[in-house]
């Protein structure tokens, strides 16, 4: 057995409660973004060479995904500020036992990213779209490959009985960091979020065309087949993954009764927001869809913080750690938050004015 | 104490936080004094209806939001990446001290990111007002967000009262703030004004646009440079007593710094008064560049190596032990307390350890010399390695070759009596054994 770090000395900045609230928030805006160039990127890739509506809807998803990779990354500080609030000891401790694949993130989004914009600017060049097309699959296998490693991080952080393992490839006692921890469990967590993330890809579709005014040429009779198709596809892919893992967690979710198929419930949702556009190809149907795919996220980031803490109940509780709660930094961050708010809407009111 | 430490072979794991580091703060200083001289250009641009010049202007935004948003972006997450593998202690420390400052700063950066992509995709479409508006969103989210972060890396080099009280605002307002603030300020507008050089020197661009944007930008980077002049002079009165006692021991990296910063003065001087544009050529603009970037990166690098021994003034060693925590250490003795190394042990040497868990030195005797020397290891990987590596970055070798074991024993055991190391928090035994291990590694006795 290795050690677990002591909890920092500084205490909490504010009720867990709060903490978790922000935590689940970060994250639901970091997946509605991130399911986009996670799946979004290859569904995307995969479409072109179909023709009409599919390939254009996949060309206009590929297009905006530099801007979804800006918002996803920058959402995505969010929930990881907050885990190292409330769970640092578990965090950092897992992040170094598998040090150079979590450093490697960064490299890799980096190249990642860039050819995605590349990608981009070059996809309808003559001359220019065989490399970019092999730079574009490069960039979402990365994205692929990336989710790997976040699993990994966020399987190996509950589990700390599985340190052990990594701790053994030290040199004196330093950790040498070489080794991944992805195993079978990662591998449900990591399928489970590819299922949800097809979903997302789906409403994307459907957000794009009616509620964004997107391209009149992308037909909704068109579109449903591809709408219905992945939203199945991602309830399947779930599936796949949540209940082996259901399994797993069982002895984790005594106690909780219906709370740990919310989880489970999300698909669904966004199945049957599929099967009513499929039915009726509107703007209302879309509407449906959009919002049940972002309540289905919202209810696995739930879910999914809740299951967190309750594995890591074992080893730490939450409500037995010191307070150190100071007011004024909470009401700067929650008064800038709003006038960001405001002036992000005010800016888009702006862009909309002049984009139409 | 809690951690354990990442081994990176030649250069230890704190040395890749420059590396990430580094480029960003040349990147994310170019977000803030772009994102301001692209407000104040696209204003002038619209107040002298030059449409030239304002086409100029879009064509730097391109450049500018690839940059920033993309590398600036990922490479400042990747800052946050690297210290929490190298230092978890510290960033465990500056996350509850400062999380909700972080938290604010993410507001801004989602205010950087939609006005910098409404400046890039809705360029011609924005009216003159609007568009001068998104700008200055851009500019002033950009700026606060560099006054944030300031306040936090200020804090860990000059942490004012924040050790006896741990508020907030006594550690963010700290006697280092507003002068790093104004320093900073300074050096995004001079660095951008080299930035600008090497963009209207690499592209196709017409001579009179070219001259305009030179004459511009230079004024710019002239109060830039008056800023960073002014910010370092008021730094200097404000940094606590220990990094005063530094500056004056290490004459020789200040003097080139100062001579850096001087160098983009004189060369920034030059483009702003002279006639003729011509010079402007790209090998010279880039090594300009290269030479801001130098004193940019030095400047970094000094105020790094004055906060050694610690990573957050009075309250945190750079090695993770408390300043509170010292002679509790000692009393238990280092192996006895750090979590990692102790485990590490208890694993390979079980026989060392009493029923309790309680390293028992009345064993030691038995151990053979690669025993010894392997625990000798743990110490130093655990004790110094966050700054010295065996024959790498800041080798350990070069700093004891020639010196008898004893020597080093009593340097060790007043390790803080050199300015920028933490007290030695072990026992006279293993001192011992970690200056016989550096020996024999010395020697190549021992892998
Ligand atoms: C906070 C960073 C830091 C830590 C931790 C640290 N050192 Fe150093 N050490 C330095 C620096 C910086 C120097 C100066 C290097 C130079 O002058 O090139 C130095 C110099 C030395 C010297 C030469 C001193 C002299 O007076 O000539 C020795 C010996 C040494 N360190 C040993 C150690 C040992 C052993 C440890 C662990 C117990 C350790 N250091 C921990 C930063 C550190």
């Amino acid at each position: 057995m290795t050690p677990i770090p002591a909890f920092d000395p500084l205490g909490l900045p504010a009720p867990i409660w709060f903490l978790l609230a922000l935590k689940v928030f970060g994250f639901w805006v970091h997946l509605i973004f991130m399911g986009l160039w996670f799946a979004g990127f290859v569904v995307g890739l995969l479409l072109l060479p179909s023709n009409g509506s599919l390939r254009l809807a996949g060309q206009r998803l590929l297009k905006r995904i530099p801007v979804i990779i800006a918002f996803g990354v920058n959402a995505g500080i969010v929930p990881l500020l907050f885990l190292q609030v409330l769970y640092p000891q578990f965090f950092y401790t897992s992040t170094v036992l598998q040090a150079w694949y979590w450093f490697s993130v960064i490299v890799l989004i980096i190249f990642a990213y860039y050819g995605t914009y590349y990608y981009v600017h070059n996809a309808e060049r003559e001359e220019r779209k065989r490399v970019a097309t092999l730079i574009g699959w490069l960039s979402a296998l990365i994205f692929l490959f990336l989710g790997i490693v976040f699993a990994s991080e966020m399987q190996l952080m509950v589990t700390p009985d599985r340190w052990s393992d990594f701790f053994r490839h030290t040199i004196g006692g330093a950790v040498l960091g070489n080794r991944l921890a992805f195993d079978g469990i990662d591998l449900q967590r990591y399928v489970m979020v590819f299922g949800l993330s097809l979903s997302t890809v789906a409403a994307f579709f459907v957000f794009d065309r009616h509620l964004l005014n997107g391209s009149s040429e992308v037909q909704p009779e068109e579109l449903r087949t591809l709408v219905l198709g992945l939203t199945f596809l991602g309830l399947v892919i779930f599936g796949a993954g949540a209940v082996p893992y259901l399994r797993h967690l069982q002895p984790y979710l005594k106690g909780i009764g219906l709370w740990k198929f919310l989880a489970g419930v999300g698909p669904f949702l966004a199945l049957l927001g599929g099967v009513l556009y499929a039915i009726q190809p509107a703007t209302s149907t879309a509407w449906l869809l959009v919002i049940f795919q972002a309540l289905s996220l919202l209810f696995n980031a739930i879910t999914r913080q809740i299951v967190q803490v309750r594995e890591l109940a074992q080893h730490v509780d939450l409500s037995s750690l010191p307070l150190h709660i100071q007011l004024s930094p909470i009401l700067l961050f929650l008064i800038t938050f709003v006038v960001g708010v405001i002036v992000t809407l005010w800016l888009l009111r702006m862009y909309r004015t002049a984009s139409t | 104490m809690e951690y354990p430490f990442w081994y990176v072979p030649g250069i230890g794991s704190p040395m890749l936080i420059p590396m990430v580091a580094l480029p960003h703060v040349l990147v994310s200083h170019f977000a803030v004094g772009g994102g301001i001289l692209l407000w104040l250009g696209i204003r002038k641009a619209y107040r002298e209806n030059d449409p030239d010049f304002l086409a100029y202007l879009r064509r730097l935004t391109r450049f500018f939001v690839l940059l920033t948003v993309v590398f600036g972006a990922i490479t400042g997450v990747g800052i946050w990446w690297t210290i929490a593998l190298s230092s978890p202690q510290t960033t465990s420390s500056l996350i509850h001290a400062f999380v909700f400052g972080w938290a604010t700063e993410w507001v801004t950066f989602v205010l950087e990111l939609v006005s910098a992509f409404g400046l890039y995709y809705l360029w011609d479409r924005l009216n003159p007002k609007a568009h001068q508006a998104v700008a200055l969103v851009y500019a002033l989210s950009a700026w606060i967000s560099l006054v944030l972060i300031t306040g936090i890396t200020a804090f860990m080099a000059s942490s004012g009262k924040w050790p006896q009280t741990h508020l907030f605002w006594d550690g963010f307002l700290n006697p280092t703030f507003l002068p790093s603030v104004v320093t900073r300020t300074g050096g995004a507008l001079a660095l951008t004004g080299l930035y600008l050089y090497m963009h209207i020197s690499l592209i196709k661009i017409a001579p009179e646009v070219k001259e305009k944007v030179a004459r511009w930008a230079s004024r710019w980077a002239v109060i830039g440079v008056g800023l960073i002049v002014l910010g370092g002079l008021w730094w200097y009165n404000a940094v606590p007593g220990y990094i005063h006692d530094k500056i004056a021991e290490r004459p020789t990296v200040v003097t080139l710094a100062i001579v850096a910063v001087l160098a983009t003065l004189v060369a920034t001087f030059f483009l702003a008064f002279w006639g003729k544009k011509e010079w402007l050529v790209a090998p010279l603009t880039v090594l300009l560049f290269l030479v801001g970037s130098a004193g940019f990166v030095a400047g970094e690098f000094i105020r790094e190596s004055f906060r050694k021994p610690y990573t957050i003034e009075g309250y945190l060693f750079s090695n993770n032990v408390y300043t509170t925590q010292v002679d509790a250490v000692r009393a238990r003795g280092f192996l006895n307390t750090a979590k990692w190394p102790k485990a590490y042990l208890q694993a390979r040497y079980p026989q060392l350890f009493t029923i309790e868990g309680v390293l028992d030195t009345t064993q030691l005797p038995s151990l053979t010399p690669q025993q010894r020397a392997d625990i000798g290891r743990a110490i130093f990987e655990y004790h110094c390695g966050v700054c010295h590596t065996l024959s790498g970055y800041n080798a350990i070798f070069d700093q004891i070759r020639g010196s008898d074991p004893d020597l080093i024993q009593a340097i060790v055991e007043d390790l803080e009596d050199h300015p920028a190391m933490p007290p030695f928090v072990g026992q006279s035994w293993e001192n011992q054994l970690l200056v016989e291990y550096l020996f024999q590694a010395m020697k190549g006795g021992v892998q």
